[in-house]
């Protein structure tokens, strides 16, 4: 565990996705062990490692036994694109264009509501708490902790072998938008949890003066949060 | 191959009136406006000269119109003559980008990139839509690049005279579209805070050198910045601003609004809900189904469709987003390093703004200032993989891997535009207006009153459109006889025998010989079909269409 200090401890316990997570405290824990084990992979590439992080994801899936279905409405508006062709049924263009690799749209859909930046920062939880309300998964300010950890690591980057980090990322990425979005989250929290421990390594490189007006601004984002979502009896 | 014009030439010109394959209510408007500019000297309003044009609920940016004065009187008022000024704008824009990155982005190392560059934004897919019909953010994009080149050629010279040409460019992109206003200014006064040391420099050098010349130049800019701000920030102009800001937006009004009313700190939950709303917006055009999905609205909501760039750039796009952020090595030496990477920031950044403090999500058309900086980063995403890869046979695996992928991006997007927008989306885009007016046009003489309905759709009436301008614009009516009208000068918009108001069959007077151009619902089912169906234009996905129907 690199060094994050007393007030990135405290960072850590605040985070918006760990408060109002909703899940079950073993599903938690199991997306907090692979974003972290996503980290060290991302740290230093270790063969070990990347075994774990592949036994942990076999055991969630076991866990989960997780539902891949075909989006039937967007098969069928693949279809009515297709019958838009003339002579759609000896159309190239429409076999080349109209066809299964368009239903990369649903998983696009599924990784947009767990994963975008709009959602890791200011509306993932809309289908927790309210369509409209905007609470992300993380802290807004969370976006310049972790370009400022980039930043800082961007020159020690290039010589980084990231092959096991990669594998590790996109197969989360992978079941992320693969399955259905309630599932999703156990593997969308992992990403989520490394991000976090990216942005506290960001937060921990400013002084502590700006670590404690940080950490007051956490508090009283929450629990403002929490008390209009009280209100709202969601 | 990037630089070839048969290139612009065709994604530009090629059946400009045939794709899309009718005119929006906004170019019907621009058309006939400046088909009464040259005309009257009047807008439709009987207004001469105006600074704003006063349409439907809102004042339309003035310089498209004027733009277009010069093409009707060259060939009418036809589909091509609105449509041609942004065409031809469009293709200056890749000009200017090819000149923007030779000469002022990439480094001499680097500068064949500008050519990828120039190909790259010459067939977005983001600007392509938008370049083939009249839509006024071409013409503010086109400003706003020449806004940029004089930025770095000031930046370059310190010369009063280049200076004197960013601010004049700045000015003409910012009445040019709404989105430009806020834009083009926050991009200006940042370039000039991050490098306030050599602007106060210059500027006393100025003093020291004419001080004539740079007073002229002080009363020019204290004149102009006047009168946009009277005309456009707080004066008519600033109409439609206040239409769409995002506090009338509708996630705000009836989302979170009725439950942040009884709420014991009402004000202070409703700030930071709009806060939150502006901040989530914004994101939003982080999100990869913009870039992939949807972003470009070419289909139906639900179906797929196509985002703003091509599914090959898109891992290229994030590349060249973190080469900004953290890198430097591509940006031009003559310059301050940082600097190139700091406006091509603040470009990308201020760009976004508009748009997420407006209304709907994810709006391709507000964004279109950004353009040429996601092709520019796109460029060093390409530059870089390639430059990654040591060996020859990984190069050309890359070189051949991204040829497939424009190709096929280029079948796709070609797919979509001109097949299935039209199809999918005519309803909403007002498709069969245009034949109505001409079917009324050489008819109407036959009746004694037109009525038209403006409230058309396929499940009923949820569309209101404005479908006068059609009917003005098709028949080319007089705006000499239009603008006197009494009708229209208590605001309606009734010409000759043509009304345009709701149609309610029964509460009409049927002892007339009357003409209805309505839609299905507002018709006894008996009628359609019969011998008084004068006319039927289907909408292109056959789901309903606009019916002509006599009383005799």
């Amino acid at each position: 565990m690199p060094k994050i200090g007393f007030f990135g401890l405290l960072y850590l316990f605040l985070i918006p996705f760990i408060v109002f997570s909703g899940q079950s405290p073993f599903l938690l824990f199991l997306s907090l062990s692979l974003g972290y084990l996503l980290f060290s992979l991302f740290q230093k590439p270790s063969y070990g490692l990347f075994v774990t992080f592949l036994a942990l994801i076999t055991l969630a899936l076991i866990i989960l036994r997780p539902r891949f279905g075909l989006d039937m409405g967007l098969l069928n508006a693949i279809n009515s694109q297709r019958g838009e062709h003339p002579d759609f049924q000896n159309s190239i263009i429409s076999r080349l264009v109209h066809n299964k690799s368009e239903l990369a749209h649903s998983f696009l859909s599924n990784f947009n509501e767990l994963l975008s930046p709009v959602a890791i920062f200011a509306s993932g939880f809309w289908h927790w708490l309210d369509p409209y309300y905007p609470l992300g998964y993380l802290f807004p300010w969370d976006i310049y902790f972790i370009y400022r950890y980039f930043r800082s690591a961007y020159q020690g980057m290039s010589g980084r072998n990231l092959a096991f980090f990669l594998s590790a990322l996109s197969l989360l990425l992978l079941l992320t938008g693969l399955i259905y979005v309630d599932q999703a989250l156990v593997f969308s929290f992992a990403v989520l949890f490394f991000l976090t421990l990216l942005s506290v390594l960001g937060y921990s490189t400013t002084s502590k003066k700006t670590q404690l007006g940080f950490l007051v601004a956490n508090i009283v984002y929450l629990l403002y949060h929490l008390n209009v979502t009280a209100y709202f009896k969601i | 191959m990037g630089y070839h014009p048969s290139n612009y030439f065709f994604s530009r010109f090629y059946w400009l009136t045939k794709f899309p394959p009718h005119l929006t209510i906004d170019e019907v408007a621009i058309g006939y406006n400046a088909f009464s500019i040259l005309k009257t000297g009047k807008d439709e309003w009987g207004v001469p000269f105006p600074v704003s044009f006063r349409s439907i609920g809102d004042y339309k940016a003035p310089v498209l119109v004027y733009l277009t004065v010069p093409f009707v009187w060259l060939l009418g008022l036809n589909d091509l003559s609105v449509r041609l000024p942004v065409a031809i704008f469009s293709v200056v824009n890749i000009f200017f980008v090819w000149y923007l990155t030779r000469r002022h982005i990439f480094d001499q190392k680097y500068s064949h990139l500008s050519y990828l560059a120039t190909f790259i934004f010459s067939i977005s897919p983001w600007l392509v839509p938008f370049s083939r019909s009249g839509f006024e953010a071409i013409i503010a994009l086109t400003f706003l690049l020449a806004n940029i080149i004089f930025v770095f050629e000031f930046r370059k010279s310190g010369r009063l005279s280049h200076f004197f040409f960013m601010f004049v460019f700045a000015y003409l992109s910012a009445v040019s579209y709404h989105s430009a206003k806020v834009v083009v200014p926050l991009l200006n006064i940042y370039f000039i805070l991050t490098d306030y040391r050599f602007f106060l420099h210059s500027l006393t050098g100025w003093y020291h050198q004419n001080k004539v010349s740079l007073l002229i130049a002080g009363v020019v800019f204290v004149g102009i910045t006047a009168f946009f701000v009277q005309n456009f920030i707080v004066g008519p102009g600033a109409s439609r601003a206040g239409m769409t800001f995002l506090i009338k937006d509708y996630d705000f009004t009836n989302g979170l609004l009725p439950k942040f009313s009884a709420h014991s700190l009402s004000s202070l939950t409703s700030t930071m809900g709009l806060g939150g709303l502006w901040f989530k917006r914004y994101l939003e055009y982080f999100s990869t189904n913009f870039y992939l999905s949807n972003g470009l609205g070419l289909a139906t909501p639900g179906h797929p469709g196509q985002g703003v760039v091509y599914a090959i750039e898109y891992p290229f796009l994030i590349i060249g987003f973190f080469v900004l952020l953290f890198g430097r090595r591509f940006f031009a030496s003559f310059h301050p390093r940082h600097l190139v990477a700091t406006i091509l920031t603040g470009w990308f950044f201020f760009s976004l703004l508009p748009a997420s403090i407006t209304n709907n999500s994810q709006h391709a058309l507000r964004t279109l200032n950004i353009v040429p900086v996601i092709s520019i980063l796109i460029t060093i995403g390409i530059d870089s993989c390639f430059e990654y890869f040591r060996s020859k046979l990984a190069k050309s695996l890359l070189v051949i891997f991204v040829i497939l992928g424009y190709l096929l991006g280029l079948v796709r997007f070609t797919d979509y535009y001109t097949l299935h927008y039209p199809v999918e989306l005519s309803e909403t885009r007002s498709y069969g207006w245009k034949q109505m007016a001409i079917f009324a046009h050489g008819h109407h003489e036959e009746y004694d009153l037109v009525y038209v309905d403006p409230q058309f759709g396929t499940q009923g009436p949820y569309t209101y459109g404005v479908p006068y301008l059609y009917f003005l614009f098709y028949s080319q009516y007089d705006p000499n006889i239009y603008n006197s009208d009494p009708r229209r000068k208590l605001g309606g918009s009734d010409f000759d025998n043509y009304l345009f108001t709701p149609i309610n069959w029964p509460d009409l007077d049927h002892r007339q010989n009357n003409l209805y151009i309505t839609s299905p619902w507002s018709l006894p089912k008996e009628i359609l079909g019969s011998s008084k169906q004068r006319y039927f234009v289907p909408f292109l996905n056959l789901s309903s269409g606009l019916y002509a129907v006599s009383d005799r």
